[in-house]
């Protein structure tokens, strides 16, 4: 009897396995179905982006009979996702994302050049500065698509607490502006004021840690812009321990020890700076504009909190580090059907019925035909604000040609390590420049 | 009198072992606990100071969105993760437990050379940091067209529960009777057949043993589904939901809610295979 | 004698059937090992990225670009400190809870059950729970310890220098420990009981007993158990990579090797770093061989 136990117990176990054995196998049969156009691009964590974005491919299907399968990625896996990808040569069709694939990985000849598009568009639709982003030796590498404009969040009710004047005002060249809020000294001085650690406030929430792509290296690298550094100068000579680059490190110095960042920010995530101003713990973060469609009345910062303040500027003038969101093809034989989707999410019908959907602020359009429309017409301040900031986007190798070895560089940490530097190590900001300089000049070398 | 002393130590010795048990019981399983509760509060109670260390509430909410993937859980698909860990794992342990009793059984019942340097060389396989295998194994699984296929994955799992595996086996046939099969063999049976007959029966609980402790170690994995699979649909359970972390928002009720029930299988396994488990994590370090 | 004769051959022919039965296995064990160390150690002399299509002979450069990182060394450091240190804290601890299982009362079964689940429990979700625990904003640990008064200011256990090591030490024994405390349980309950009986009956205290009998029937057991918990420690990856992502100064090498082939896209510095990892294990495999060389000669 407990033989047969034993027994039956054997067989149903070495049954189980060969039936997932079998399930397994058939796992890895479904791979190769053409039509279908592959799309990866960047999760979002706003469900009306999301069906935008279905309703367009869905359209595009019954249009052509060419289905489009999004893969959503979250901010962190993207990049690590996308190395293996392409070493194993299983990319995707397309990329729609921010931190350009095509130039960076220009050289494994996987990205199919697309020249024809934008001629066919019209280049003047884009403008030469984002069509320059992406065009490497003579080839256009990436469309410019839309752009997900980063912004300066903060909290109004504690900055009019603390005695500052929360009316917009315009400058002579038309420009939105808070008075006292304008250069990277003011926000700091303002953090400082607003800050309360003690009940657990905190002015200034920037992200100081290697865990956050994306938030760090964008807070970093546009202070560092924005003082006048550069990673490269124009003989295309390392450049990054310039006296300007200093002045940028010593002010990201200044923050840290202004005690208006709390020490949690040395480990964040891409989330974590969200998630504190929702919860009403801080007052200034900067970030894409994810924040605004997740305020409520239950949430500890309201919507009618919520100001997003002009992008500050230092002595060099104001940059944002934000390449926009581009549209990257790949070859892999189904260049044709991928070509066709692109030209369809540009077109300003196409667009247009997207917005008004998803409406404005986690996106928001790059192309001339679409921003002219009448939906954009009436937008509220804080939308005007973040369209005013889109223009001041630059990407890593600004203000020279784009270099593949600038973005690899940019995407393996180099700027959110010379704020961990900063803020784990206490490293002085010659120091880090020099730490800087020798990254950037092994990589040009290499 | 000196009978009610000793009672007394008796009891307050007692009282004392339960205490240091429960209080290091108490610390241990601590983060486990915070884990089920967090993911049992409702979201605006989560990013707060004033946390209570009970629980409070009883909020499903978080387990319903990462189960049938609504609101923030939306580009999960959980139930894909939990079905493709279970074909991997469990794929993945019988091919093992199939080469290993075999290689087990020849290990401990034949004479030959090098036998014993070969059985520790292969314990030395089993000490092997995955990071070192894991490039190479990726290029390997790119030319063999198997990238993003759960076949890469119960090729590779095999490379730290094969190893173990072995050893376990060869440490229960160690101790099994020598006579039983000598016996089966005077009435004629064939090695072979004599292994399958006589010794995996009688082996059955090691061979439950180093098939529940491939399940857990396999579970849990996270550098080769991590570095092999992109594909949302083919990934692992132990990695599928980390991807809530690094998002825009991380909602840590979520976080948790899938954590624990990506948790709850193997505790299930554990609790019904324990008695052979232990004595086969016994084994396998004892003999050695 | 024919009988003798027969039977001799017999199990010469057996054994040569027998060896066979090892084949498969050993033919899968050559192909996950072998393949991977001889392509890592070819590669780690040619440029090799995923951003480049193809391959070329540089020499040594992939080691000095490692050997010249600074946190190379910090890596070296960090990853004999975990291996030790882990090692330790997790003999320790599993031995102090298997002498209280060793006990027989009511549960322990459950007991056990409690106490095993920290390695049951899938990494990736006590990592999180942890990593949830330590949050220098929300996290419990800093509620509960400026609730107690002990702190005034939150601390950010993973972010500080030194603290962030410790904390990941901790973590790293907490996930380990059951292992061990299973090993030894199983040696102490090997122990004939006589022995303790005798003890008892000469009237030695719990200490003495404790490392007069104890403790050297348990010899062999430790001594298997400390080597593999360090070289088990010395392997580790996903508390380090969960946790900190190797910030805060808490890389070990096997983690940097990550960082080199994944984040830094340069697989042929991973290569390099690989081998290097293979050098120190080499060297703990050989320590490894002796202490048992010398256990079979006793």
């Amino acid at each position: 009897m407990k033989g047969r136990v034993r027994k039956s117990f054997a067989i149903s176990l070495i049954a189980l396995f060969s039936l997932s054995a079998i399930f397994a196998a058939g796992n890895t049969e479904k791979a190769a179905e053409s039509k279908t156009v592959e799309v990866w691009m960047i999760n979002s964590p706003v469900e009306s982006i999301i069906s935008a974005f279905d309703t367009a491919g869905t359209d595009f299907e019954s249009e052509t009979g060419i289905k489009v399968n999004y893969v959503r990625i979250p901010t962190n896996d993207f990049h690590t996702k996308l190395v293996s990808s392409i070493s194993a040569g299983v990319f995707p069709d397309m990329i729609i994302w921010n931190s350009s694939p095509g130039v960076e990985f220009s050289g494994t000849g996987a990205v199919q050049p697309v020249d024809d598009i934008v001629n066919e568009i019209g280049r003047d639709q884009f403008g030469e500065g984002s069509l320059k982003m992406f065009a490497v030796n003579g080839k256009q590498l990436e469309i410019p698509f839309m752009v997900r404009p980063g912004g300066i969040h903060a909290r109004k009710d504690w900055l009019e607490a603390a005695g500052y004047d929360m009316t917009p005002k315009v400058d002579s060249d038309g420009y939105y502006y808070y008075e006292g809020l304008q250069t990277w000294d003011d926000i700091v001085a303002a953090g400082k004021k607003i800050s309360d650690p003690a009940n657990g406030k905190y002015g200034l929430g920037f992200a100081y840690s290697r865990k956050a792509f994306g938030d760090s290296a964008a807070f970093g690298m546009s202070i560092l812009y924005s003082y006048g550094a550069s990673l490269l100068d124009a003989d295309g000579k390392v450049a990054i321990n310039s006296k300007e680059a200093i002045a940028g490190l010593n002010l990201i110095k200044k923050i840290w020890e202004s005690g208006a960042v709390p020490a949690a920010a040395i480990t964040w995530d891409g989330g974590s700076n969200n998630n504190f101003f929702i919860a009403g713990d801080i007052g200034i973060v900067l970030n894409s504009n994810s924040i605004m469609g997740k305020l409520n009345d239950t949430t500890g910062t309201k919507p009618e909190d919520l100001v997003i303040l002009p992008f500050p500027s230092g002595p060099a003038g104001s940059y944002l580090s934000a390449s926009p969101e581009s549209i990257t093809i790949f070859n892999k034989g189904n260049v044709e059907a991928a070509k066709s989707y692109a030209k369809y999410l540009l077109k300003a019908e196409t667009q247009v019925k997207m917005f008004e959907k998803m409406g404005f602020g986690y996106y928001s359009p790059l192309k001339k035909d679409v921003m002219s429309n009448a939906l954009f017409s009436n937008l509220n301040m804080n939308e005007k604000v973040l369209m005013q900031d889109a223009r001041k986007a630059i990407n890593v190798s600004f203000p020279y040609d784009p270099n593949a070895k600038l973005g690899a560089l940019y995407s393996s940490f180099l700027f959110d390590d010379a704020l961990s530097r900063i803020a784990v190590d206490g490293w002085s900001a010659e120091k880090v420049a020099a730490e800087m300089a020798a990254k950037v000049n092994e990589a040009i070398n290499d | 009198m000196t009978l009610n002393k000793n009672k007394l130590k008796k009891t307050s010795s007692k009282v004392l072992f339960f205490a240091v048990l429960i209080l290091l019981i108490v610390l241990i399983d601590f983060p486990i606990y915070w884990m089920v509760k967090s993911s049992l509060t409702s979201v605006d109670k989560m990013m707060t100071r004033d946390v209570s260390l009970g629980i409070t509430e009883l909020d499903f909410s978080s387990y319903k969105n990462i189960w049938n993937g609504t609101d923030y859980a939306s580009q999960l698909k959980f139930k894909d993760y939990l079905i493709n860990s279970l074909i991997v794992v469990l794929t993945s342990s019988g091919i093992s437990i199939a080469i290993a009793t075999l290689a087990g059984y020849s290990l401990s019942r034949f004479k030959y050379k090098h036998r014993d340097s070969i059985a520790q060389g292969i314990l030395y396989v089993y000490m092997f940091p995955q990071m070192i295998l894991t490039t190479p194994m990726l290029m390997l699984v790119i030319k063999l067209g198997l990238y993003n296929s759960l076949l890469s994955l119960i090729l590779v799992y095999c490379t730290f529960s094969l190893p173990y595996s072995i050893w376990m086996m060869r440490s229960y046939f160690n101790v099994l009777p020598k006579e039983l099969e000598e016996a089966a063999m005077m009435d004629g049976c064939s090695k072979l057949k004599a292994v399958w007959k006589i010794m995996f029966p009688l082996a059955l609980p090691g061979v439950v043993a180093t098939v529940t402790y491939s399940f857990i170690i396999g579970w849990s994995n996270v550098i080769y589904p991590l570095t092999f699979i992109t594909d949302e649909s083919k990934k692992m359970v132990s990695i599928g939901f980390l991807s809530l972390i690094s998002g825009d928002m991380t909602p840590w009720n979520g976080v948790m809610a899938a954590a624990t029930i990506s948790a709850i299988p193997v505790v299930i396994l554990f609790m019904f295979f324990q008695r052979y488990l232990i004595g086969g994590l016994a084994a396998g370090g004892v003999k050695s | 004698m024919p009988i003798l004769r027969r039977k001799l051959t017999l199990e010469e022919k057996d054994n040569a059937i027998g060896r066979r039965f090892l084949y498969p296995a050993l033919f899968v064990l050559l192909c996950i090992i072998a393949f991977p160390v001889i392509y890592s150690f070819t590669l780690s002399f040619f440029r090799w990225r995923p951003t480049e299509v193809g391959h070329r002979f540089v020499g040594l450069k992939n080691y000095f670009d490692v050997y010249k990182d600074d946190r190379f060394v910090v890596s070296i450091f960090n990853t004999f400190i975990y291996a030790f240190v882990g090692a330790c804290g997790k003999i320790v601890l599993g031995m102090g809870l298997a002498l209280l299982l060793n006990k027989k009362f009511p549960g322990r079964a459950i007991a056990r059950t409690l106490l095993m689940l920290p390695w049951i429990i899938p990494v990736t979700a006590s990592l999180t729970a942890w990593n949830w625990m330590f949050d220098g904003m929300y996290g419990v640990i800093n509620i509960v310890l400026s609730r107690m008064g002990l702190i005034s200011t939150y601390i950010n256990f993973l972010g500080e220098k030194g603290v962030a090591l410790a904390c990941v030490l901790m973590v790293g024994i907490w996930m380990g420990y059951p292992q061990m405390m299973m090993m030894l349980l199983a040696g102490l309950q090997a122990i004939p009981g006589d022995l303790y009986e005798a003890a008892e009956v000469e009237g030695a205290g719990k200490l003495r007993v404790f490392f007069s009998i104890t403790i050297p029937s348990l010899s062999g057991v430790l001594k298997t158990s400390i080597i593999l918990s360090i070289i088990w420690t010395f392997n580790a990856f996903n508390v380090i990579w969960l946790l900190t992502r190797g910030g805060s100064s808490t890389h070990i090498m096997n983690t940097l090797a990550y960082e080199f082939s994944f984040i830094n896209m340069r697989y042929d510095k991973g290569a390099a770093m690989s081998v290097t990892i293979l050098f120190f294990l080499a060297i703990f495999l050989y320590i490894h061989t002796k202490m048992q060389r010398e256990d079979s000669l006793q």
